[in-house]
């Protein structure tokens, strides 16, 4: 009945973002900000997404509608709280029915061709446009022009994505932030929860991600209703009214869904990816045709190969290959039991995990609550540095424990070898997200200090279904399967992945010569076209979890 | 005066008798100088005059004409959102030669005070602007600019300010070394006896001979900072959409896919950067022959 | 001689630390942090701070900047914010790739220059003269990244006879031998080599041709010619060793200006070196890493200068040391 949340980076669309989920948020109350008379104003939203042509920018960016799909509603189309399409406006092109709402606002066009309010504030909008990806400088360029002919001055200005966050999510939040608008991309997760979010307005403050400022009061009873309610189908029902709701009022608009695809060799059988499915989540059902090596291409890796460290979802991957977590993620995207069943008490604050009979390190030591609670209790070191904090911030006991004033946190608590509770300050159905980390085996990692931990970053120990034999920084790594895996049921039935680093652009050449089995090009038309025409290398395709937004300071 | 002394060449014309004539009708022999400055100034034109010259507005996009190869209506086909690239083209060309003008009219200013000062004074002033003048020269330039430009912003201003700050010292030190020579000239130490200002002597005596030099090296300049800038907005600095600079456009060229089926996207800007940045090698190195013949590269 | 020298290598410690300390402002103030980039919608604004505080202590700029120089004596460039190893082992990585390419572009640029200078000079006004004369123009005048563009789609994406990126071909690295993967390098090293050593090449020909010019022009020259010396010679055995010495003396100035001129190549042809990790560590307001790779690269141009300075002075007894 829980669900997850997966933690995951749309890498290629922007390098440099990364999202992890949602939950509890910070302080801040309800609406103390006034709504600005540009921005603030539902219609002049309106108005300049009907004057932005996203199906043209799609084609511009991506060479094809089946790459990427006009974004509706803040939540991934894939979801199970997703609304019905219909009931949402995906605000075509059309530049008429956008004048006309600016001049239903109050901002009528002037004789130099821009539009002024009663007060005579001439409708000049900034947008932050970051250089990282090349998407945002498409966008803003194609609405300076269309902008421009419904009588909006649009000034573009151009600074790097650290910059962007800095200005737009990381400045005292009011109406002194300077910006009007900025795009950016989001990823999202099975957890449909807006916690913290774009959209939550107790995120709008130096903590969250809402930089919006909008402030609606159905919009913040829903988000609160999805938390207490712990019923799924209950949930849809919030969570699509709320979704409908965002799409009609929208303070950030959604610009683009993007899909994925991947070129698969046809000697390869099970590999069956999807939104909620990478290819570390289906590995043990590969199976291969000749030579029993699995060869991936991926174009670099940080070679943090370190479970509460790794923040690229390359890493990733290779730490769920070589990890294991306690709950993992379906293909349907919903937490299931990893290696530990789960169960949840004390009005839902209390996890109860109950690890599985015989796990084993691939070292042959067997894994317990300690390397449990050992694992969580790093992501509280006072020397931690990694994308986890929040993980250990939810739970009982954290913040004396930080403080100093306790010598444990006293919201984990080892019950014998094979049970261990974490207890939450706040009920969520979203605090499960934190348990899909994998696990280290403390008797390896543990040196006293944290430099010891990192150390062990690229020779990884776990106790995955694959071992990490050989890892060249910048040039390949190589995983080999776990003779010795605890579950001979499950164990992967290859002998190895062998990855190798290449560039984008080599990868099609690679998947055609037979080099590559499989691999992720850029995202565009001309390399889905140059790989379906391939022989024997088919196409899978999904659409990813995330979008790419625009965020409209309605305090402006 | 000893500038003046190497000119005297037999006198034929009324040109020639002055010491400025002279460089100019000696200018005016080298043809390869004369048809560099000739095909700078129309570069220069075609900027300037870029709004009548072509029908298209350089921000304005049309979705049903992308990715046009050249053809009559676009002489240089237009962009993926579909603006017309050869009116983005010398739009461009505005910026980039705009900012190579700026940055070298400062680098000049910085570079002549700052080298005046240090021949002039020699001793400590002389030793701390040298040492000032090898911190700036011994920053790793590239990576320097794109730390700038993330604390600063993109933006024209900022770009200026970067590009002169780290490239005066090439001319302070011509200029020092020109003034260390002179100052050593008799005229001065008369100067000197007569009593004369120290402001009178730099200005009325020093600069004026030294004058020539910063002009030639600052023609070589103008190519320098032209390379410099665009290499920077390649990188990805530069100034905000939708003006471009010549390294701008270009710089969607860093796409594969760009590069092997859209030439016309890449191309025009990078002949059009060779091609100022020879005239100006060129035209300076005409300049300096001119000025002086005997001076060596 | 010694109190030069010394005087010389004492001249370059202000200057480095005038170099450090700038870079330590530039570092203060600009915007966003390696927080920013972590993008944590948990986290409150206090555990940012906090967060913030462990990967780059707030403390006064000249505490940080004493505490800087003091471990960078021990050997210690800190740690990589974002990939949580020691800034020293990750030069090391990353400083092998941009060596080659300097190295070899160093290598082409001297092997194509200076054999054209000398033709030049001693053929001047020939055809061969004017056509090097053109080149060098070409050469100092050409954007690097337009000519590795041009270079890449036609040697690399048109004719395919080189590698579009990267400095080796990893598909084979698993079973090849070790010469097949050295060649593999070079293989892929050829196209940002020329790249990077053109402008080189340009002004190695224009140096060893006006060198040249002035050797020839001697007078011991002109009376080996005298003495009825064959002509080859008077120019490989005379002239030539005489007019080589200064361009030797100048390599220290050559290499650090290759060093960050590796920065743009390195760009264009995706070559996994110094230029790299630099871009991607200002993108991550990575500091430790962007001090320590500026740091090395201005260390390196100082200590080049100081080179080339001294050779200069050992080679030409006519130079003082004031």
């Amino acid at each position: 009945m829980t669900r997850k949340l997966t933690v995951r980076t749309i890498a290629l669309l922007l390098a440099a973002l990364m999202v992890t989920a949602l939950f509890a948020a910070a302080s801040a109350g309800g609406g103390e900000f006034e709504p600005g008379p540009k921005l603030g104003d539902k219609r002049v939203r309106q108005a300049l997404l009907y004057a932005l042509d996203r199906e043209n920018f799609i084609l511009a960016q991506y060479g094809s509608t089946d790459i990427a799909e006009v974004g509706l509603a803040p939540l991934s189309p894939t979801s199970w709280a997703f609304p019905d399409e219909s009931e949402l406006n995906p605000y075509a092109f059309d530049l008429d029915k956008a004048a006309a709402l600016l001049d239903e606002a109050g901002w009528t066009l002037g004789e130099d061709g821009y539009r002024y309010n009663a007060d005579g504030t001439k409708l000049t909008l900034k947008w932050l446009v970051y250089e990282d990806s090349p998407w945002p400088v498409t966008l803003s360029s194609m609405a300076f022009d269309s902008w421009k002919q419904i009588g909006v001055d649009l000034v573009i200005d151009r600074m790097d994505f650290n910059t962007v966050i800095s200005i737009a999510m990381e400045t005292p939040p009011g109406p002194e932030r300077d910006f009007d608008l900025y795009t950016m991309g989001f990823s999202l997760s099975a957890e449909p929860d807006p916690t913290g979010g774009l959209f939550d307005y107790d995120a709008y403050t130096e903590g969250g991600f809402n930089a919006s400022g909008y402030y609606n009061e159905r919009s913040q009873e829903l988000i609160k209703l999805g938390k207490a309610t712990f019923v799924q189908e209950e949930r849809a029902a919030i969570y699509k009214e709320w979704a409908a709701l965002m799409n009609e009022e929208v303070p950030t608009s959604i610009v683009a869904y993007r899909g994925e695809f991947w070129g698969v060799n046809n000697r390869v059988s099970g590999l069956d990816l999807g939104t909620y499915a990478e290819w570390p989540d289906v590995i043990k059902d590969v199976t291969l045709e000749g030579d029993q090596i699995l060869k991936l291409g991926e174009v670099s890796f940080d070679g943090k190969f370190n479970p509460i460290y790794a923040d690229k979802v390359y890493d990733q991957w290779i730490v769920r290959c070589v990890f294991e977590a306690p709950v993992i993620v379906s293909k349907q995207g919903e937490y299931v039991p990893g290696i530990a069943d789960f169960e949840l008490s004390n009005e839902n604050k209390t996890y109860t995990f109950t690890l599985k009979e015989g796990i084993k390190f691939s070292d042959g030591e067997p894994l317990t609550t300690e390397d449990f609670y050992y694992t969580y209790t790093m992501i509280a070191h006072p020397e931690y540095t990694g994308p986890r904090l929040s993980t250990a911030m939810g739970l009982e006991g954290y913040d004396e424990y930080a403080a100093g004033t306790a010598e444990t946190i006293s919201g984990i608590e080892i019950i014998d070898e094979r049970a261990i509770s974490f207890t939450f300050k706040d009920a969520s159905p979203a605090n499960i997200q934190e348990f899909v980390y994998g696990i280290v085996p403390k008797h390896i990692y543990d040196d006293g200090t944290m430099e010891g931990f990192l150390a062990n970053n690229a020779t990884p120990v776990g106790s995955g279904p694959m071992l990490l034999t050989d890892y060249a920084p910048s040039q390949f790594i190589m995983l080999e399967a776990n003779p010795d895996y605890w579950d001979p049921d499950t164990a992967v039935k290859i002998e190895g992945v062998y990855i190798t680093m290449v560039p984008d652009e080599s990868k099609i050449a690679a998947l055609e010569l037979g080099d590559l089995d499989f691999a992720m090009p850029a995202a565009n038309i001309d390399n889905l076209k140059a790989i379906e025409a391939i022989e024997g290398v088919h196409v899978t395709s999904y659409l990813g979890n995330g979008y790419t937004y625009m965020c409209f300071n309605t305090l402006h | 005066m000893e500038l003046k002394a190497n000119a005297a060449a037999p006198v034929k014309r009324d040109l020639r008798q002055s010491y400025w004539g002279n460089v100019v009708w000696r200018f005016s022999r080298n043809r390869l100088a004369v048809a560099s400055l000739i095909t700078l100034l129309i570069i220069l034109m075609a900027c300037i005059f870029v709004p009548m010259l072509s029908p298209y507005r350089m921000e304005s996009t049309a979705m049903n004409e992308r990715d046009v190869r050249p053809n009559a209506a676009h002489w240089l086909g237009t962009d993926k959102i579909g603006r017309d690239l050869f009116t983005r083209l010398f739009y461009a060309g505005r910026i980039s030669l705009g900012i190579a003008l700026v940055v070298t009219a400062a680098q000049c200013l910085i570079g002549v005070s700052m080298g005046s000062l240090a021949g002039f004074y020699g001793g400590i002033v002389d030793a701390f602007i040298m040492r000032l003048c090898e911190v700036f020269m011994s920053f790793p330039f590239l990576i320097v600019c794109v730390t700038i430009a993330m604390v600063f912003g993109n933006s024209i201003p900022v770009l200026i300010f970067t590009l002169a700050i780290l490239s005066w010292p090439t001319i302070a030190r011509i200029v020092r070394g020109q003034i260390l020579t002179l100052r050593e000239m008799e005229y001065m130490e008369a100067c000197e006896a007569l009593g004369i200002s120290d402001a009178r002597r730099i200005f009325k005596h020093l600069l004026p001979n030294v004058l020539a030099y910063v002009i030639v090296y600052a023609t070589l300049g103008m190519a320098s900072v032209i390379l410099t800038e665009t290499s920077l907005s390649f990188l990805g600095l530069g100034v905000s959409p939708p003006t471009p600079t010549w390294g701008n456009l270009i710089q969607d060229a860093r796409d594969l896919l760009v590069i092997k089926n859209k030439w016309w996207y890449w191309v025009p800007p990078g002949l059009a950067i060779f091609l100022s940045v020879m005239c100006f090698n060129l035209v300076g190195d005409g300049l300096r022959d001119a000025i002086d013949p005997k001076m060596k590269r | 001689m010694r109190t030069y020298l010394t005087r010389r290598v004492l001249q370059i410690i202000p200057v480095f630390l005038g170099i450090l300390l700038i870079l330590f402002f530039l570092m203060e103030s600009a915007p966003g942090g390696p927080v920013s980039t972590m993008m944590d919608p948990k986290l409150t604004a206090e555990q940012k701070a906090i967060l913030a505080e462990r990967l780059d202590p707030k403390l006064p700029i000249h505490q940080k900047f004493f505490n800087w120089i003091v471990s960078a004596f021990q050997g210690n460039l800190g740690y990589s914010i974002k990939h949580k190893r020691p800034v020293t082992a990750l030069l090391g990585d990353f400083i092998g790739p941009t060596f080659i390419l300097s190295f070899s572009a160093l290598i082409l640029s001297m092997l194509i220059g200076i054999p054209i200078g000398i033709l030049s000079a001693t053929r001047q006004r020939s055809l061969a003269d004017n056509a090097a004369t053109v080149f060098s123009l070409v050469g100092i005048s050409m954007p690097t990244f337009f000519f590795g563009l041009l270079l890449l789609k036609f040697f690399a994406v048109d004719l395919r006879l080189f590698p579009l990126y990267g400095m080796r071909n990893n598909l084979l690295s698993r079973n090849a031998t070790w010469l097949a993967r050295q060649l593999d390098v070079a293989w892929h090293t050829v196209l940002p080599a020329v790249v990077l050593g053109l402008a080189s090449t340009a002004s190695f020909m224009r140096y060893t041709r006006s060198s040249m010019l002035e050797v020839i022009r001697q007078d011991y020259i002109r009376t080996a010619r005298a003495k009825g010396l064959k002509e080859k010679v008077t120019i490989y055995r005379h002239a030539l060793r005489n007019a080589i010495i200064p361009i030797i003396t100048l390599l220290g100035f050559w290499i650090p200006s290759l060093l960050s001129g590796a920065v743009m190549t390195e760009t264009i042809f995706a070559y996994p070196g110094l230029g790299k990790i630099s871009v991607d560590a200002v993108n991550t307001r990575d500091y430790p890493v962007i001090l320590g790779v500026n740091a090395m690269l201005s260390l390196l141009t100082l200590v080049g200068a100081l080179v080339s300075d001294v050779l200069y002075a050992i080679a030409d007894p006519r130079i003082k040391y004031e």
